[in-house]
């Protein structure tokens, strides 16, 4: 398993079109309004997003995953670094052609129907009539709002509001996805129906950025994902290798009588080896979530390097 | 009302001799210089000089080559259609049913008595309109940006492929529309308003059958008298401003007299304006002279003496004034003594062609001046006249205008008298425009002025905040007033000096009629250096702002004038002036603001 | 939910309501009785504050919804409002932009309807200031008339300031009637029925008999009384006029008088003008037994004096009877305190003193002429303090006379008061009817008739002059040498040397030059005993020059029975431009011992427009 880190020249990353978004040594530094510094909410950020995977920010509240985000969707200027996405600036407009942003909340127009909603955001991508109405009747079948897309967004329920979200950051068929946290405020029915969609998408051959703090929503679809904590990168690699705890075996087993429990315990010790527990295993991408944060808490400053 | 020379320039006069078109070129010079400045300064604070003029660069670049052409109007009208769903949401309809509440009470206060009722009722609806058109479109466009970025809707916004180009001018353009429409409604409102406001009726009040005159009953605190022809028609004597028909009709034995609606009340003169200069008291090309009023406005000639005002007319031709000219005049008198308390002071006219070689004149023809409102006096195409001090009938367009131009001399008679004119103060009536026409001009007027303020109001709102920015436009448009105070105070017409002499004589508590003696000359040269300073920037500052003043053109109305098309358009080439001005503003505040901040 | 909902609206609603009733508990307009009492109610608490410091127009349908919803608008910033409004109104004028001027300051008075001087200055501007600056005359009057309109809708806001009628009284009086333009102008309110109908509308009857002229219509001088007349009856009822009462009150009555010159001006030289003379006559005597308030703090009557003058005397008499010799003692003692050379230029002969020691002479004597208190102080012990009392007594009186001739003088009381007894003499009619005869003939060139006119005035009004010599020092005087001046034009040469106004014409000459002097105080003097003379016995001094059926008649009149100081029985002596037998009081207990023939020689004269100077 290889996880790509390494930081690559403009040259390569011309080259290699794989490559959808790449920040480099992207920084953000919140100033009041003297100027001052507030917050370094970002510090030198190095990743690289490839075309079809999802990709996962991962990190608690004020982590820096949703400055990332801004900053390569344009909606915040770098303090300094870079970040590309279809190898231009992001702060060109004309990157958004292939782009479909779903924000933290949707902030769509409440007093517009999903209709008129989603016909907007095509006039937006200068789409004609013909093409908007049949995407705009495509995604309202896709997201299930069949029977509410005359009302007005202020009538939906959460649920209904992430949904058409969703619906309109697809109406450009875009080739990179943005999803700050798709499955806040769904029920567990509406996360499955999403993460399903997210997976979807993917293997329609888009690219997924997304941020979360909902562990089992990054462990289920991510490929990859990166741990962001107080702006640093703590950890970047593949979600299966990462969770791999190396020093660990886990022995899944059925039907074991105690003698047979304490044979195998005994086994173990006999490798010099110490029986941490046998028990069904616990949600571990929880644990080594909690175990980054614990330790960037011990040692602030500290960047993990990956893989 | 009172004409400035610079209300009855053609649109091109203005645009090239006046140099209309030469101030904007000057005006963008200077703004984009100023822009560039400052741009290059904010961005020299961010990142450095060489980084920060690359920053300005790649900007100005993007507008250029990649914004700028890839502005597309299909998204401009998504934005103006949304901009528009939210004013009507926002409930704009209100300010109709305000608008219906205020002309219905209206009828209560506006005196109908008045002299001239007309006058009363039209400024009134037409202030009225501006004002709240003008506050709409205030309140309007100001919130409406700062309230996306604060709801982070802008967020699905800035995201799509929208250009910031298209982000003001959707907005300029689906305010505009909300505007346009409240205006129409305002518009028609008004106009049945005025129509039916005035509406009279009156009845005979005496009738003498020998002589077939009457008169009417008083209405409206005016009446008429009227004279019936053989047919039993007839029309009244003109009273304020108007008159009607009468038919006579006998019933049981009885006269009945039947009076049509008012005519004349509402129009739209034509007036045709020269361009006025005088010769002083040694016959030679001079000036006016001054009687020691306050007010410069007119300059006046003394009687009895060679001083005389010539107006020179273009575009005298047949077509134009098919029954000869009608001149609308409305000179002043100044009488050094009283003399003759029952007749006025007497002038003459004599008609010219502005040929020196051609040597025609037509003879003087005499008036007794009426100060203060317009004396009509019909010219007809055959005058009497002198052609080579030949003594002949003179033909207005052959003779005396061949080529389109004539000369009005007016001289003052009375020797130790004076009249007093301004270039506006003769013109020549070309017809009548019908008052619906002039009336939507005048409201093209004021729907310039609503764009205008909705053009200045969502450039502000792309960095200030909602009631900061409303503070700001109001500032803008309150600062376009006072530009003339900045001239006035440059050429020492306001005492008291500049805002550093004035605080120094607040202080020491100097009058302002008093030489500001501080003992020490230099430092008052300082002074009055700085003071200039800052007041010659003001103005050149206030000069590139929309002055309300100007543009208000509700007197036209009001007065029964053609709204000149010259002036409309001007006018509307400053509303697009200033909507390229704000919108390039507005590109480069909204490219440069990071929108999630 | 939806309960909760429509319970909170309803406790809204209910709120309003009951905020409401005190609302209107408070604010509840007074409605103005009907005119049989009923229906008339006090009005809320505030309507009723607004009659105490009456500041009220908040009676029922007479608020001005503009005014209130104005000084709403403004939302409490009246003060600016008005101030730019001001400023606005300023520049209007300075630009003469007179529409805009008087639309703006009707906005300022609904701003501030009880700031009086806001009334008071912008009336001025408009009738005096604005009014010159046209040309056409008609314009200046209707901008006059603009003024008094602005004044008139003061009233309405202020119902108790009597300053804003007398204010009126001064711009339809004086006004019109004193301007270049006050022969066109008088025609012209004359004829402006309209304008009469919007006076009545406003409250003020110009159709009274007492407005109407000679030709009976309605005289902007009369009219102008009116309004002094409705000033009066604020004051009386209890309102403040900041003028000086003496003043103030001698405005309405003048009126008359100067109504009486104007129509005399204008021809009317026969019985109408004798009847309006003789109301003008009892008018200022009516004013003359006003009481009026003096900055001293007591109360005159301006006919006063000459019970003023015997109480002085006899407080004199008194004290001086009491005194016995005091004074001489002590004028003897001064003049024995007197130095040598002082004492010699006293005992000096008259003749021989030069104009410098006259003026010594009435110092000296100045100085030898004791205060009554200094007699008072110089008697015995014993009598002193009884002294000083008369003594003070005296002075008091002494100065109670020198104020009411103060008075009088400030508002030439006298004058007036012999003024219209001379003008309604006949042969004062009669002299000024000859002149203007001849005055006329002249312009039409009729020398001959003209001369003979002119001679027969001349000697009228030597009568006249000799009765009452201050007519020659006031505008008949003037008239006189006007005439005068075109008689010798026409005449072509000096007056004749017997010329019977000879002695008038060196007396004018010399008074026009330099007013008092020397000689013509003499001279006044010296004509003033006459007339007291001619006075004594002035039916026959005028007989003499009174046609024979004059005579007669005034002889009849005497031997009539009724005293011939009773004026007409006003109600079955119908005044002569009358036919209608309203009639303004003319009869009271006259003191008028001048009063030359019998008023009942006063009769209707034919009703006819009197013929103007041409």
């Amino acid at each position: 398993m290889s996880v790509q880190t390494a930081p690559e020249s403009t040259a390569t990353k011309a080259a290699n079109s794989d490559v959808v978004i790449e920040t480099r040594n992207l920084s953000k530094v919140y100033r009041d309004f003297w100027g001052r510094k507030k917050v370094h909410a970002l510090k030198a950020l190095d990743i690289e997003v490839r075309k079809g995977e999802i990709f996962g920010l991962l990190g608690p509240n004020g982590s820096g995953k949703s400055t990332t985000i801004k900053l390569i969707l344009g909606l915040l200027f770098p303090t300094s670094g870079r970040a590309f996405v279809f190898g231009k600036e992001a702060g060109d407009v004309s990157k958004n052609e292939r782009i479909g942003y779903l924000p933290e909340e949707s902030y769509l127009y409440k007093f517009l129907n999903a209709e008129e909603t989603l016909d907007f955001y095509g006039r937006l991508f200068d789409m004609p009539a013909s093409v908007r109405r049949e995407r705009t009747n495509e995604l309202i079948q896709m997201v299930g709002l069949q029977r509410a897309r005359r009302r007005q967004l202020k009538e939906y329920s959460k649920g209904m509001t992430r949904r058409i979200g969703l619906a309109q950051a697809l109406i450009n068929e875009p080739d990179l996805l943005v999803l700050d946290e798709p499955t806040t405020g769904l029920d567990p029915i509406g996360s499955r129906e999403m993460k399903d969609l997210i997976l979807r998408l993917r293997d329609q051959g888009k690219t997924i950025l997304m941020c979360s703090h909902q562990l089992a929503d990054v462990q289920d679809v991510c490929d990859r994902i990166a741990i962001l904590h107080q702006g640093d990168l703590k950890e970047l690699g593949r979600v299966d290798s990462l969770l791999k705890v190396r020093d660990v075996t886990e022995v899944h087993a059925r039907g074991l009588s105690d003698a047979a429990k304490n044979e195998i315990a005994d086994v173990i010790k006999k490798h010099g080896g110490q029986l941490v527990q046998m028990d069904n295993p616990t949600t571990t991408m929880e644990e080594l979530f909690l175990d980054i944060v614990r330790e960037s808490d011990q040692r602030p400053g500290h960047r993990g390097t990956g893989g | 009302m009172r004409f400035k020379p610079d209300q009855f320039w053609s649109y091109f006069e203005w645009l090239f001799e006046q140099g209309g078109l030469f101030q904007g070129f000057l005006l963008t010079l200077v703004l984009a210089v100023l822009g560039f400045l400052v741009g290059y300064l904010v961005s020299l604070a961010r990142s450095g000089p060489s980084e920060g003029f690359y920053a300005v660069a790649k900007v100005i670049r993007e507008f250029f080559r990649v914004d700028l052409p890839g502005t597309s109007w299909r998204r401009i009208v998504a934005i103006g259609r949304l901009a528009f769903k939210e004013a009507l949401r926002r409930r704009v309809l209100v300010i109709v049913a305000i608008f219906v509440v205020i002309i219905m009470f209206a009828g209560w206060f506006l005196d109908t008595e008045s002299s001239n009722p007309a006058r009363l009722y039209i400024s009134f609806v037409v202030t009225a309109t501006n004002y709240m058109v003008l506050l709409l479109a205030l309140f309007l466009s100001t919130f409406s940006l700062p309230a996306e970025i604060k709801s982070r809707t802008i967020y699905t916004i800035v995201t799509k492929p929208v250009r910031p180009t298209e982000i003001f001018i959707g907005r300029v353009v689906g305010f505009g529309t909300v505007g346009t429409v409240v205006l129409v409604v305002l518009g028609v409102l008004s106009y049945l308003f005025v129509v039916r406001g005035l509406r009279h009726d009156h009845a005979d009040k005496s009738f003498s059958a020998s002589e077939m005159v009457g008169e009417t009953t008083l209405d409206r605190s005016h009446k008429h008298t009227f004279k019936i022809g053989p047919e039993g028609l007839g029309v009244t004597s003109e009273a304020n401003g108007h008159q009607h028909t009468v038919k006579r009709t006998t019933q049981d034995g009885r006269d009945v007299f039947v009076f049509g609606p008012a005519q004349g009340e509402l129009g739209a003169r034509i007036p045709v304006f020269g361009k006025l200069r005088f010769t002083g008291a040694d016959g030679n090309e001079g000036s006016g002279v001054s009687v020691g009023y306050e007010s410069e406005y007119h300059q006046w000639i003394e009687g009895a003496s060679l001083m005389s005002a010539i107006w020179k007319f273009d575009q005298i031709n047949e077509s134009s004034f098919p029954n000869g000219l009608m001149m609308e005049m409305s000179l002043g008198a100044f009488r050094t003594y009283k003399g003759d308390i029952v007749t006025g002071v007497r002038g003459t006219i004599v008609l010219r062609n502005p040929d020196p070689e051609s040597n025609v004149e037509s003879d003087r023809i005499p008036f007794v001046v009426q100060e203060y409102q317009l004396d009509r006096r019909q010219i007809p195409v055959t005058v009497k006249g002198t052609k080579d001090k030949q003594s002949v009938d003179l033909n207005l367009f052959k003779d005396l205008a061949p080529n389109g131009e004539l000369e009005v001399i007016i001289r003052c008679e009375d020797s130790g008298q004076y009249f007093g004119m301004a270039a506006a103060d003769v013109a020549l009536r070309a017809g009548d425009m019908p008052f619906w026409w002039n009336f939507t001009k005048g409201y093209v007027s004021i729907w310039l002025q609503m764009m205008i303020v909705i053009c200045f109001g969502v450039m502000f709102s792309t960095f200030l905040s909602g009631p900061v920015a409303i503070v700001a436009t109001l500032s803008f448009l309150i600062l376009g007033f006072f530009g003339g105070l900045a001239t006035d105070v440059i050429n020492n017409k306001k005492e008291g000096g500049g805002p550093v002499e004035s605080l120094i004589r607040i202080v020491t508590q100097r009058g302002v009629m008093t030489d500001l003696d501080l003992g020490n000359q230099p430092l008052e040269r300082v002074i009055k250096a700085v003071d200039r300073g800052i007041m010659e920037s003001l103005e050149l500052l206030t000069s590139g702002l929309p002055n309300f003043n100007n543009l208000g053109t509700s007197d036209f109305l009001a007065y029964g004038v053609n709204l000149f098309g010259g002036l409309l358009g001007r006018h509307m080439t400053m509303t697009l002036g200033y909507f390229v001005l704000t919108c390039i503003v507005s590109y480069f505040f909204l490219k440069t603001r990071e929108m999630a901040a | 939910m939806k309960l909760a909902s429509f319970r909170r609206k309803l406790i809204y609603i209910i709120a309003i309501v009951v905020l409401l009733v005190p609302v209107f508990i408070l604010g509840q307009p007074s409605v103005p009785g009907k005119s049989d009492g009923t229906g008339s109610s006090q009005g809320g608490t505030l309507a009723q504050i607004r009659e105490r410091y009456n500041i009220g127009q908040a009676d029922l349908g007479q608020i001005d919804p503009a005014s209130e919803s104005m000084k709403l608008a403004t939302l409490g910033l009246r003060g600016v409002a008005s101030t730019i409004l001001w400023q606005k109104a300023e520049y209007y004028k300075k630009e003469s932009l007179w529409e805009r001027y008087a639309a703006t300051l009707n906005q300022i008075s609904l701003l501030q309807p009880h700031f009086i001087n806001v009334w008071e200055h912008q009336a001025h501007n408009l009738s005096y200031n604005i009014s010159v600056e046209f040309d056409d005359y008609h314009q200046r009057y209707e901008w006059i008339k603009k003024g008094i309109d602005y004044l008139v809708k003061g009233t309405k806001f202020n119902k108790r300031q009597p300053i804003l009628q007398w204010d009126l009284g001064i711009y339809t009086g004086q006004k019109i009637g004193t301007a270049d333009e006050q022969t066109y102008y008088r025609e012209l309110f004359r004829n402006d029925t309209e304008y009469h109908s919007h006076l009545v509308s406003e409250g003020l009857d110009v159709r009274t008999p007492d407005a109407l002229g000679v030709d009976q219509k309605p005289d902007h001088w009369l009219v102008g009384r009116l309004w002094f007349m409705k000033s009066y009856d604020l004051v009386d009822g209890g309102a403040y006029c900041r003028k000086s009462p003496h003043i103030y009150y001698s405005d309405g009555p003048k009126c008359q008088l100067r109504f009486c010159e104007a129509i005399e001006k204008e021809g009317i030289l026969d019985e109408r003008a004798k009847y309006q003379w003789i109301k003008a006559s009892e008018w200022w005597r009516e004013y003359g037994n006003r009481d009026v308030l003096t900055t001293w703090g007591h109360t005159v009557k301006m006919n006063g004096l000459d019970a003023a003058k015997e109480v002085y005397k006899q407080g004199l008499d008194a004290f001086n009877a009491y005194v016995g010799d005091a004074r001489e003692k002590l004028m003897a003692s001064l003049r024995d305190n007197l130095s040598a050379e002082d004492k010699a230029l006293i005992d000096a002969p008259a003749d021989s003193l030069n104009m410098d020691q006259r003026r010594r002479i009435g110092s000296i004597m100045g100085r030898m002429q004791p205060t009554t208190l200094a007699v008072a102080g110089s008697v015995a012990v014993d009598k002193r303090s009884k002294a000083i009392e008369l003594g003070t007594k005296v002075n008091d009186a002494a100065e109670f006379l020198s104020h009411l001739e103060s008075y009088r003088t400030q508002v030439n009381y006298d004058y007036w008061q012999i003024r219209p007894i001379a003008e309604q003499n006949d042969v004062t009619l009669r002299a000024r009817q000859k002149m203007f005869d001849a005055d006329t003939k002249l312009t039409k060139a009729d020398v001959d008739g003209a001369l003979a006119d002119y001679d027969a005035a001349w000697v009228d009004w030597y009568k006249v002059f000799a009765r009452w010599p201050r007519m020659m020092t006031d505008d008949a005087g003037i008239d006189v040498m006007n005439s005068l001046k075109r008689y010798k034009r026409v005449l072509d040469k000096d007056y004749p040397e017997d010329f019977v106004l000879a002695e008038f014409v060196k007396f004018k000459e010399q008074y026009d030059k330099g007013g008092f002097d020397f000689e013509v105080e003499k001279f006044l003097e010296k004509w003033n005993k006459q007339a007291e003379e001619i006075g004594k016995d002035e039916m026959n001094f005028f007989k003499e020059t009174m046609p024979r059926e004059m005579v007669d008649q005034i002889d009849n009149n005497l031997l009539e029975p009724k005293s011939p100081e009773k004026k007409p029985s006003t109600d079955s002596q119908p005044p002569p431009t009358e036919p209608s037998t309203a009639v303004p009081v003319t009869g009271s207990e006259s003191t008028q011992p001048a009063a030359p023939e019998a008023p009942a020689a006063v009769r209707p004269p034919k009703l006819e427009n009197p013929s103007l100077p041409k």
